[in-house]
Formats: structure tokens, C-alpha cells, sequence
């Protein structure tokens, strides 16, 4: 019994000291099709757990050759139920429909926002393009570890002018068409000399004499339509992700 | 030609009908008799103008161009009108004459609405008609003045009428719900029938070409509890015309504003629906009786850059319209005025989001 003791406490001891806890033990590069050789799947494994240990954030590369037909859906559940970390992002590739979808969870939300994603799919595009899996899964895990390193997008004062100028693109001329709507207004207002358009002021009280009133059913019409949680920032299984796809 | 003309018995100046008062006055001594004693003592206090039967009636000229004139049987100066002019003034003695011979027989007026409003507060109106108008070019109140202001006793026929018809309208009552997967909406599609009657009471349109329709529509209602049966004091001092568009003609416009009343009707007893849209209808008129009235208006003309524009105004109830001009420069000062407001307001939205 003491020797059993002895083994548990130096497990636990072991996984503390190298930082080795139940996230890291799950498997990150699941290969379905062998589109990656065992070599590949193990480098990439080591810079995705050397990633895991620097920053706390999982990445999962999820190859597949299979058709799905919410592929965000499918994608954010296996995330969700695949026992990863809070903080991370998977990367599906099918080759059955050539669909990709990135799906991040956390912090990598922010870390890899919508705009970084698109960036790191233009990066990759060409690789995929050319079927070379490994060299686009190398590069998406770099690109990733890079961002991550980075922290969240901090806007800079050219971004703000920016934005602002793209807001004032907007604002100027909503302003002028409601501006335009005022005066129109204003200027309908100079005529008060119109016709009538009915005898209302000439309906003797009482007068009106419904005979027959008669609402008589016709039929129904029934549309059903899935509820959608939106591209991004959506709700899946309880939790958030962000997420960008499409075909490659 | 048979006219009239209303004179004081103390000062022998004319009469005229006071709206401030409901008398008649003297402008120079400033009596004041009722409409009835002026009624009843025509003979002794008025003096009467009998075509064939005295012989100081005027005589009447007939124009080529259509104008009708007659010589003022005060100081014999031409007035001139046309052949519906019922009620005028001599523009050089002001001396107010009616034309009782215009309004005879068929022409005859069932009813008469007395003026309420003076010319002074006619011309008051148009000022404050002028006032909060952003738009109005600051030469138009500056430089313009009233140039004519005619108090008109205007024809119109009074109609009655009964519509009856059916309305057909689809409608729909929609009910949406959600199961937490999928959003279901219920659509229940109704064949919605009205049938029934509404009964119209003085439905007035104006039975002259010399105005235009749009003015003397805009200016209803007319308070007809104080209408009374005609009598001819109440035209001296104004401007009055016969009819000289037959009701029959004035009965479409008629039915066709019972028509839009009673679609109205209907669609108001049209509830609980999601959507209502009118499929089909059909209405009939039936035409009551029709009357001849004359409805005092007071008509406002003023000239700028050469266009006059043409106020009018109920002679009982004081509602002014009119067509005012717009100055363009105004117009856009004003547009970039208020983008200007609304851009400012969007800045400071776009620096906090």
C-alpha cells in the first residue's frame, strides 16, 4: 500500500514539475486521412505542445475526409468535447469537400482574431492549394505561436484615425440624407393648400352600418428555420468561439 | 339688370355686412341694423333697382370678350364683371351693388354662411401665416405687400349622399415560436369581408371655375350650424358669383371622397391582424340632396418676381392656406446646417464606440 502511495505522489510530482497536466495529454494532430507521415504529425506535435507549455494555449490540427454539413458546428463541438484547454484554436481541414474551418475558444479569441485568422489563411492558402498539408500545418502552427506570443491586436493611433475616418464615411452621409428629410419637411410644410382625400368631416354619427362582417379562414403556411448563433463569436455547447472558414 | 344696394337711413351711405357685429353698417356713421329690420324696411330704407320697372336700373353692357359692365347707379362709373358676377363693389365710389337678377330662379341660394372674419384679420392671419417659416426669402415678408384682398361669397353645392358597398381584404395573423433549434413561424391567411352603409351630411364642392379646387377644399370644414337660409344683406361690401358649374358635374368628386371615407370605415373595423391588404371593392352612391350655398372666403393676392401667389382663407372658421415661396439658398444654408448638427452628433457617437 505504501509503495502504491509512493508511485501516485511522484506521478503527481513528475506532472507538476514539467508541466504536464490532463490538456497536454490529449492528442493535437489527429491525421484521418494520412495526409501528414508519422514523422510530420511528431514535429508538429512537439511545436504544438512546446507552444502549449509557453503559453497555456492548445492547438488541434483536425485532418478529415468526410462530409459535414455544419461544419462550424462539428468543429467548435469536437473542440468543446475533446477535453483541450480553455485557451486555443483548431485547425479542420476535409478533404472530401476541400473545406477548412479555424475555431478559436478563450483568450485565442483575441489573440487570433477574425482579421489575424484571415491573415494566417492567406499565408497558408497557396500551400493548401498544393496539397502540401504539412508545410500549411507547419506554417499555421508558427503563425499561430507568433500571434500568440504577440498578445491581442493593440489598435494604434493610425488605426484609430482610420477607423474614425471610416465612421465619418458613414456618418456624413446618413447626416446629410436626414438633414435633406428635415428641410423636405420644412419645405412641404410652405404649401398647407392640398385637396381632400375623403368626406370624414361629413359622416353623419352613428351613420355606419356594417351588414356584413365575415373574417373566413383560408389556410396556414409554415416556415421553419434553423437558429443560426452567427459566424463568429457564436454559442456552441455553452461556450464562445470565434471562427473563420471556407474552401481551399 | 336688377340690383341692390343697402343705404343708411340715417346718412344715406351704404351699408354693409359687419362680421364682427352679424349687422349691417354704416362705415360713415357707424349705425348698426339688423340683417332682419334692413330685410323688412328694403322699401323705405334701401333703394332698389328694378330692371323694366324703374327707371334708373342699370343698363348692361355685354363685351366681346365676355366681360359683362354696368354703371355704378351711385356715381355711374363702369363696373365691371362677368356673367356670374353676383355681388361687387364700384372701383371708384366703393359703393357695395348685388346683382339680385344673377341670383334668381334656379340661381337662387338656398343657404348663405355669413362672414365671421374681418379683412383686417384676414390680413393679420397672412402675417402670422409668414412667421416660423425658415424657408420664406426675407424679400417675400420685407418687400411684399397684400395687393388684394377680396372678400368672396363663394358658390358650392352641399351634398348629401348614402354609400353602400362591400371590401374585400386578405389578411394574415402570424405567430412565430421557437423550440431552441428552429424558429417556426405560423402564417393563417383570412378572407376578410365588410358590407355595409355610411350616410354623408353636407358634403361641399365649390361650383365656380374662377378657383381653383384645391383651395377651396383645403379650407373645410365650414361650421354649418350656422348656416342660414340666403338673404340678399348678406352679400354688400363683397364680392359674390353664381354658380357657373352645374351640380351634376361637382357629384363624382363628391363620390369619389364618400368612396375613400367609407374604404376607411371599413378598414378601421379590420382588427387583429398581422397584415391587412385591400383585395377587391365595390361602392355605390346613392345622391341625396344637393343645395346652393354661398361660403365666405377671403382671398389674399400678393406679387413676387413677377409669379402672384394665392392665399385663402375661410371667411367663417379663419383657416388660412397657401402655396409660400421657397428660397433655394435657405433650403441648402439649412441642409448643411443640420449635416452639420447630425455629423457633429455622430463624431462624438464614433469617438465613444
Amino acid at each position: 500500500m505504501k509503495k502504491v502511495t509512493v508511485i501516485f505522489i511522484t506521478v503527481i510530482l513528475l506532472c507538476s514539475l514539467f508541466g504536464v497536466n490532463a490538456f497536454a495529454s490529449r492528442e493535437k494532430v489527429i491525421d484521418k486521412v494520412d495526409l501528414l507521415t508519422d514523422t510530420e504529425e511528431a514535429r508538429l506535435g512537439e511545436m504544438i505542445d512546446s507552444v502549449y507549455e509557453t503559453y497555456g494555449v492548445d492547438i488541434v490540427l483536425l485532418l478529415e475526409d468526410t462530409y459535414v454539413s455544419d461544419i462550424r458546428e462539428y468543429v467548435e463541438n469536437y473542440y468543446d468535447n475533446g477535453g483541450y484547454a480553455p485557451d486555443g484554436i483548431i485547425f479542420y481541414i476535409s478533404v472530401y469537400d476541400r473545406d477548412w474551418y479555424m475555431c478559436t475558444s478563450g483568450s485565442c479569441m483575441e489573440t487570433l482574431s477574425d482579421d489575424r485568422l484571415d491573415d494566417i489563411f492567406d499565408q497558408i492558402s497557396g500551400q493548401l492549394g498544393n496539397d502540401d498539408y504539412y508545410g500549411a500545418m507547419h506554417s499555421f502552427v508558427s503563425l499561430c505561436e507568433g500571434y500568440v506570443a504577440e498578445g491581442p491586436y493593440v489598435p494604434t493611433a493610425m488605426d484609430f484615425v482610420m477607423g474614425f475616418a471610416l465612421s465619418m464615411c458613414v456618418v456624413v452621409p446618413v447626416a446629410f440624407l436626414i438633414a435633406l428629410l428635415i428641410v423636405f419637411i420644412e419645405k412641404r410644410k410652405m404649401n398647407t393648400a392640398v385637396l381632400q382625400t375623403n368626406a370624414n368631416e361629413y359622416i353623419i354619427k352613428g351613420s355606419l352600418d356594417i351588414k356584413e362582417s365575415n373574417d373566413v379562414f383560408v389556410n396556414s403556411t409554415v416556415t421553419r428555420v434553423p437558429i443560426s448563433s452567427g459566424s463568429s463569436g457564436g454559442g456552441g455547447g455553452g461556450r464562445s468561439h470565434g471562427g473563420r472558414g471556407g474552401k481551399f | 339688370m336688377e340690383t341692390l344696394e343697402y343705404r343708411c337711413p340715417n346718412c344715406n351711405a351704404y351699408l354693409v355686412f359687419d362680421p364682427k357685429s352679424g349687422d349691417m353698417k354704416c362705415d360713415y356713421c357707424l349705425s348698426h341694423f339688423s340683417v332682419e329690420q334692413v330685410k323688412e324696411n328694403n322699401d323705405t330704407r334701401g333703394k332698389a333697382y328694378n330692371e323694366g320697372e324703374n327707371a334708373e336700373a342699370p343698363e348692361e353692357h355685354v363685351h366681346e370678350d365676355g366681360y359683362v359692365s354696368f354703371s355704378c347707379p351711385s356715381c355711374g362709373g363702369e363696373i365691371v364683371g362677368d356673367d356670374t358676377t353676383a355681388a361687387t363693389e364700384c372701383p371708384f365710389c366703393g359703393n357695395p351693388t348685388v346683382i339680385t337678377q344673377r341670383l334668381n330662379g334656379e340661381f337662387k341660394p338656398d343657404f348663405v354662411i355669413p362672414f365671421k372674419v374681418t379683412k383686417e384679420e384676414a390680413v393679420a392671419a397672412l402675417e402670422k401665416l409668414y412667421k416660423g417659416k425658415k424657408l420664406l426669402p426675407d424679400a417675400f415678408t420685407k418687400d411684399n405687400r397684400v395687393k388684394k384682398v377680396t372678400g368672396m361669397y363663394v358658390p358650392y353645392w352641399i351634398c348629401d349622399c348614402v354609400a353602400s358597398g362591400t371590401v374585400t381584404y386578405n389578411a394574415t395573423r402570424v405567430n412565430t415560436f421557437s423550440d431552441g433549434k428552429y424558429l417556426t413561424t405560423r402564417t393563417d391567411h383570412f378572407n376578410v369581408i365588410r358590407a355595409g352603409t355610411v350616410a354623408f351630411d353636407n358634403i361641399p364642392e365649390d361650383g365656380t371655375t374662377k378657383l381653383e379646387g384645391i383651395h377651396t377644399e383645403s379650407i373645410e370644414p365650414y361650421d354649418y350650424s350656422e348656416m342660414i337660409p340666403y338673404s340678399n344683406q348678406y352679400l354688400s361690401g363683397y364680392v359674390a358669383d353664381r354658380y357657373d358649374v352645374p351640380s351634376e358635374d361637382v357629384l363624382e368628386r363628391v363620390a369619389q371622397r364618400a368612396r375613400a371615407s367609407v374604404e376607411e370605415s371599413f378598414r378601421d373595423t379590420v382588427h387583429g391582424y398581422s397584415t391587412v391588404s385591400r383585395a377587391n371593392g365595390d361602392i355605390d352612391i346613392s345622391n341625396g340632396d344637393v343645395h346652393f350655398a354661398l361660403l365666405p372666403v377671403w382671398m389674399l393676392n400678393t406679387k413676387w418676381k413677377g409669379n402672384i401667389y394665392t392665399f385663402a382663407m375661410n371667411g367663417q372658421t379663419g383657416k388660412m392656406v397657401g402655396d409660400l415661396p421657397v428660397d433655394k439658398g435657405k433650403f441648402w444654408k439649412r441642409v448643411a446646417m443640420f449635416t452639420g448638427i447630425f455629423t457633429a452628433i455622430g463624431a462624438v457617437i464614433a469617438l465613444f464606440l
